[in-house]
């Protein structure tokens, strides 16, 4: 199968560069698939799970939080916050985060504080369901 | 010889030196594992961010006529009217040279030309200087100029992105210390919201858009869905950059103070050996002008 290049760069990290068969990204319209020879486009990247396939590979997934795709050129790239493997993420801190944030969610606290504890839920989910789907594959 | 201090007192001098030269030591040796730990973390970030700021460049350049909160409009870009926010880095401690002077200062002179100005501060230095000086602060960060991480500055930007959503501030500025070189350093002040038109606009020779994008679901979600990252990617950086600036200043203040501490350390060796050796001329003197006086008592 025909590839392309992707560069997944977290903030904290470059995460993945190389070859790879095909990716789906998790965008506010829904999945988004993309092969080679992708049209040029830039969509706005929702926190969710991330798959790639390299070459002669099974395929990938991690958990990514919100930022941009671009493709050009055959080449795609990644901006997010962070980017996790499903071995990297910790399920019993996530467990902790959304315990956490829910509890703050339930106590009547500032409107700051109830959206930073509903993102870091939202991240702490979607992590947990990276990590479990892992487990099941 | 007119030396007052006796043997004693330069020696109680002597080991006090030396104890505090440990503690310098002790402090260099700390700042420079702190710094290269940091300076790695910088590495790691450097990529993320230039393609972020790349690519806010180039969608802004493809759609120049997009009309977004976090631009200045297009044809107006004089300064807004009405409150201003500011995060200030600086560190927890001193003992860190002209480090925090330099920071506080650059806030001042902010505060000066705008003083509707709401301070976000980083840093227990900069929170006590403020608190004393009974300038108002809007929320400070305590213990995260010691370990900058990605989730504290996503919570930093959070807070300041939504003041600014919301409108309660209208523009954001920041204030950190940049390293331009290993050996110099210069605390900024930059505007990070609203971004000026021009900003963006790159130098020539940079690789153009041939093909037009299509954004998805529209350009303002993108930009939108990015501007809160570069916000956060940005204070991330501005963490890390001036920890790394802190470290390094402290290596320079404590290097020099271990510098000193030699000096001085060389300076006391050479006075107490001076007044051990006039004391015991002295004793020898003594013995034999009394062993003398002895014997001519005896003849």
């Amino acid at each position: 199968m025909e590839t392309f290049q992707v560069h997944i760069l977290a903030a904290d990290k470059t995460f993945y560069e190389g070859p790879c068969v095909s990716m789906t990204v998790p965008t506010s319209d829904g999945e988004l698939g993309i092969l080679a020879r992708h049209s040029s486009m830039i969509a706005a990247v929702q926190p969710g799970t991330l798959r790639y396939q390299v070459p002669g590979e099974e395929p990938r997934r991690a958990a990514i939080s919100p930022g941009m795709v671009k493709v050009e050129h055959n080449d795609v790239l990644v901006l997010v916050d962070s980017v996790e493997r499903p071995e990297e993420i910790d399920a019993v801190r996530a467990q902790r985060e959304i315990d956490e944030s829910r509890e703050v969610l339930l106590q009547k606290r500032s409107r700051q504080e109830h959206q930073i504890a509903q993102a870091t839920m939202a991240r702490a989910l979607n992590r947990l369901r990276v990590k479990n789907m892992g487990i099941g594959r | 010889m007119t030396e007052v201090a006796g043997t004693k007192e330069i020696k109680t001098r002597i080991q006090s030196v030396q104890e505090t030269k440990k503690i310098t030591n002790a402090m260099y040796l700390i700042a420079s594992t702190k710094l290269r730990r940091a300076r790695l973390e910088l590495e790691h970030t450097r990529p993320y961010f230039k393609a972020l700021r790349h690519e806010i460049k180039r969608i802004f350049r493809t759609a120049n006529d997009v009309d977004s909160r976090y631009f200045y409009p297009i044809d107006n870009d004089t300064p807004r009217e009405g409150t201003y926010g500011c995060l200030v880095i600086t560190a927890d401690k001193g003992l860190a040279g002209s480090y925090n002077q330099n920071a506080i200062r650059r806030a001042q002179e902010l505060l000066e030309r705008h003083p509707d100005t709401k301070l976000f501060v980083v840093g227990e230095y900069g929170r006590r200087f403020f608190t004393q000086r009974n300038i108002p602060i809007e929320r400070s960060f305590l213990y995260t100029a010691q370990n900058p991480t990605m989730a504290r500055a996503r919570e930093i930007g959070a807070q300041l992105v939504d003041g600014f959503d919301r409108g309660e501030l209208k523009e954001i500025f920041i204030i950190y210390t940049d390293m331009a070189s290993a050996m110099s350093f210069e605390a900024r002040s930059v505007r990070l919201l609203p971004f000026h038109r021009t900003y963006f606009d790159t130098p020539a020779g940079e690789q153009a858009v041939t093909e037009p994008f299509e954004f998805f679901p529209s350009v303002r979600a993108v930009l939108d869905n990015m501007i809160p990252s570069y916000v956060s990617g940005y204070i991330y950086s501005a963490l890390i950059d001036s920890f790394c600036c802190e470290q390094n200043a402290r290596m320079t203040a404590m290097d020099s103070a271990n510098q000193n501490a030699e000096e001085l350390l060389g300076e006391l060796s050479l006075k107490y050996n001076r007044v051990r050796q006039s004391a015991i001329t002295q004793e020898i003197t003594e013995v034999s002008a009394g062993a003398r006086a002895q014997r001519q008592r005896k003849e």
